[in-house]
């Protein structure tokens, strides 16, 4: 379960995120898509613990972040669209770092079929610097999954992977949330956020401008009734103000 | 394209300005700043009637400072410069190299982007040696500070150029620089001649003072001043105070300088040629790599071949990051490097600090200088810790590991690898003054008060100093450099002084109390002096570790609220 509760996230004067609330249910898939700018990035490092709320309050698995943050943090797998690994640490020490670090006592046992599953199994020794971009994708979605998080917060998932590990990724979040995982996506990839949320939040200027399913969406703009989930994202952000295209 | 460079120079230059100034806002900058100013106009400018150099301290320092140059350089020529010396950053890269703009141009942008480090570095330093409180003096000495820095640091590029000339091109790019290698390995053998044919007034002097008379007299004479003299030449306007001598000498360095332009201008071309020839080695070597995987056998790399260190699972979260540094350590072969001090001092004892009581206590002096200076110049070259780690600040806070307990681990990474290798050199210290034939001049109860409580003292006095330089990074990240490597070159020694000076400052300051207590307790138990040294010492380490602590937990609540945005 995910709690957000009138989250606010001031920069000087500036308000990055004002006042926005959501909740994710174990098995719900929420997408959080806008404009570049709009604050996704900033809610996903409130959500993670990154940086803390100016006002408000996120809760994960039941705990609240600001009070009783190592708990909640026990419960998180962020993964980030740009990751960050360790330059000395090979990719199965990577794994082995974040086993200890979440208490992962059965390591030896899931190290194997989690390198397997992201075809890190030959790169198992290799550092990060002989990785390729996709690869140290895949190491860093490795590290987030390793502990089974029941909390999931997922920032442009799919940066950098092949159109194999993509597909991959799509049925791991889809399985996730099956399994009972609570996952936040935040995507420019608005198929993939059709695919697979079962809710959407959709965030500008740091404001919520819509939330709830596509459907529950449309049901509050009748006019956009039958448009596609991108129509609908450029209506209700007014990004599709601009010149078409040719 | 000299207009786009200066254009992003000054932009760079000015905007990097104003976000120092703007950290000002911040209260707790403000208050650092504050008190720096208040430290260096109290020990550097306040003091304006001190005497000027005479003329020996000059001739002195300018041998010493000849001396360093010439030995960093050989170590350069040799085994290579610092990283710093070639490097771009990231945007550079990224945009100066797809422009079209000639190696030269790159060049010609380095250095000119050099000149705002160097200009920082001349200012501190000025401030550090005007101790006369003579304005022209002080410009005389500015100008030749930033000439000798200026020739430096196109020496080091140099080197760089080079060598990235002879990787590259392999033989043809060493045969290249022959000549440059026989000048030096001339002027290495000319000072190594100096030295070898005068070595009876080096041996005979008798006491420190007459010795270094002694090097001096022998760097003074020829061929070995021949060898030191285009480094004196780049530094004696920094020494000399007389303004007809000064201004002669200025003019012998800015030729020099460039000379050094000329030099460094025109390895472009070599460095152009190589990158070309790289590229066709690069071409040569895809297509063999091709060619072995149509014909599947592919082979797993050497390199990837790592030896580790076993971690449990489970247990406290907090020792994953001290496991992580660890491998940091030994994979940057630092931990080796660590055990080389005790090692070869301990052999050096056992072949002779057994016949000759005078060895013996010259080993015990040797070892605990080098306890001295691992602790003080240890956590510079140690950055496998916060100063490292900031940078992925959006992994370590989403890690459910506490911020203090996080903090603790950074610090004892550092502290623990350093304690190792010091007890060993107290155990040389204590074996080389037990062992030796004639009578220790350390009454026997100290030395082993001393050997029982060296552990503990080590280990909160490294604490304490890591957690200094952690602290420092984690509060003022806009001032201090984040990355395994600290900011390196003769552009950024300013900078260094700078940090060396406030930490230090720090550690005395908190040694105060430490030593206070431990003095009480001396005095409590002096009846025994065995007794009350280890009673003392005992009591200093525990008072120190409990400021450390303290310092620990609070920097641990900084780490929990700081921020991606308040990083670099």
């Amino acid at each position: 379960m995910i709690t957000v509760d009138t989250l606010t996230k001031n920069y000087g004067d500036f308000t990055a995120v004002d006042g926005i609330s959501f909740s994710v249910a174990p098995g719900e898939v929420l997408g959080l898509v806008g404009p570049n700018g709009a604050g996704k990035t900033t809610t996903l490092r409130c959500l993670a613990g990154i940086i803390a709320p100016s006002a408000g309050r996120v809760a994960l698995a039941g705990h609240d972040l600001r009070t009783d943050g190592v708990a909640a943090k026990r419960a998180l797998a962020f993964i980030p669209d740009e990751p960050h690994l360790f330059d000395h640490l090979t990719v199965e020490e990577h794994l082995r770092f974040i086993a200890r670090v979440f208490g992962v006592a059965d390591v030896e046992q899931r190290i194997g079929p989690v390198l397997d599953e992201l075809e890190l199994t030959d790169k198992r020794r290799s550092l990060p610097d002989e990785l390729s971009r996709g690869m140290k994708q895949k190491l860093a979605i490795a590290c987030g999954l390793l502990h089974d998080p029941t909390a999931l917060v997922l920032d442009e998932p799919l940066t950098g992977l092949d159109p194999g590990g993509m597909r991959r990724m799509r049925a791991t979040i889809a399985a996730r949330a099956r399994a009972g995982a609570a996952v936040v996506l935040s995507s420019h990839l608005l198929t993939l956020v059709e695919e697979l949320c079962t809710k959407i939040f959709v965030i500008r200027r740091g404001r919520c401008v819509a939330y709830g399913s596509l459907a529950e969406i449309v049901g509050t703009h009748p006019e956009l009734a039958g448009r596609s989930l991108e129509d609908v994202f450029l209506a209700l952000t007014g990004e599709g103000e601009g010149p078409a295209a040719p | 394209m000299t207009g786009a460079f200066w254009y992003l120079i000054r932009t760079s230059m000015r905007n990097r300005l104003r976000r120092q100034a703007s950290r000002l806002r911040n209260p707790r900058y403000a208050v650092a700043f504050a008190l720096g100013v208040v430290y260096f106009w109290f020990f550097f400018l306040r003091n304006t009637r001190s005497a000027a150099m005479d003329a020996t301290t000059s001739r002195v320092m300018l041998a010493f400072a000849a001396l360093a140059v010439v030995a960093y350089l050989a170590w350069s020529w040799m085994f290579g410069t610092d990283r710093t010396a070639l490097a771009f950053t990231r945007a550079e890269v990224a945009m100066l190299f797809t422009a079209p703009v000639s190696r030269r141009g790159l060049i010609l942008y380095k250095l000119a982007r050099s000149q705002f480090g160097i200009f920082v570095s001349v200012v501190i330093w000025s401030v550090i040696l005007n101790r006369a409180g003579d304005p022209v003096a002080s410009f005389m000495r500015s100008l030749g500070l930033w000439v000798a820095m200026s020739t430096l640091s196109l020496h080091r590029l140099g080197i760089g150029l080079w060598r990235a000339g002879a990787t590259e091109l392999g033989a043809g790019g060493a045969r290249r620089s022959v000549p440059a290698l026989i000048a030096f390995a001339a002027a290495l053998g000319a000072v190594g001649w100096s030295f070898w044919s005068h070595w009876g007034w080096v041996s005979g002097a008798g006491d420190a003072r007459r010795t270094f008379e002694a090097i001096i007299g022998i760097i003074d004479l020829p061929p070995a001043a021949i060898a030191f003299y285009p480094v004196k030449l780049a530094f004696a306007p920094v020494i000399l105070r007389d303004p007809g001598p000064w201004a002669f000498a200025l003019l012998q360095a800015l030729l020099l300088l460039a000379l050094h332009v000329w030099w460094v201008l025109s390895s472009d071309s070599a460095f152009e040629e190589a990158a070309a020839e790289a590229s066709e080695h690069q071409a040569k070597q895809i297509e063999k790599m091709r060619a072995r995987r149509g014909g599947g056998g592919a082979t797993v790399a050497a390199k990837s071949a790592r030896r580790t260190i076993p971690l449990p699972a489970t247990g406290l979260p907090a020792v994953a990051i001290v496991w992580k540094n660890a491998l940091w350590m030994m994979r940057t072969n630092q931990l080796r490097a660590l055990m080389i001090p005790p090692v070869l001092l301990f052999g050096g004892m056992l072949a002779l600090g057994r016949t000759d009581p005078k060895m013996g206590i010259l080993f015990a002096v040797l070892s605990g200088l080098f306890i001295l200076l691992l602790l003080l110049f240890g956590p510079m070259s140690m950055r496998n810790d916060l100063r490292s780690d900031l940078l992925h600040l959006p992994m370590l806070k989403t890690l459910p590991i506490p911020g203090r307990d996080v903090v603790l681990a950074q610090v004892m990474s550092g502290a623990l690898s350093l304690v190792v290798s010091q007890v060993l050199l107290v155990g040389v210290a204590y074996a080389a003054l037990t062992l030796s034939p004639g009578s220790s001049p350390v009454p026997a109860q100290v030395l082993v008060a001393g050997a029982i409580a060296a552990p503990a003292l080590l280990l909160a006095l490294n604490a304490a100093n890591f957690t200094l330089h952690n602290g420092a990074a984690l509060l003022f990240p806009g001032w201090i450099k984040l990355g395994e490597h600290g900011p390196g070159g003769i552009e950024a020694t300013g900078q260094m002084m700078l940090t060396t000076v406030a930490t230090l400052l720090g550690l005395v300051l908190l040694l105060v109390v430490p030593a206070a207590a431990g003095g009480v307790g001396y005095l409590a138990f002096s009846t025994e002096l065995g007794t009350g040294v280890l009673v003392g010492l005992l009591i200093a380490s525990a008072v120190l570790a409990a400021e450390t602590w303290l310092m620990v937990s609070g920097l641990g609540r900084a780490f929990e609220t700081v921020e991606p945005t308040q990083i670099g």
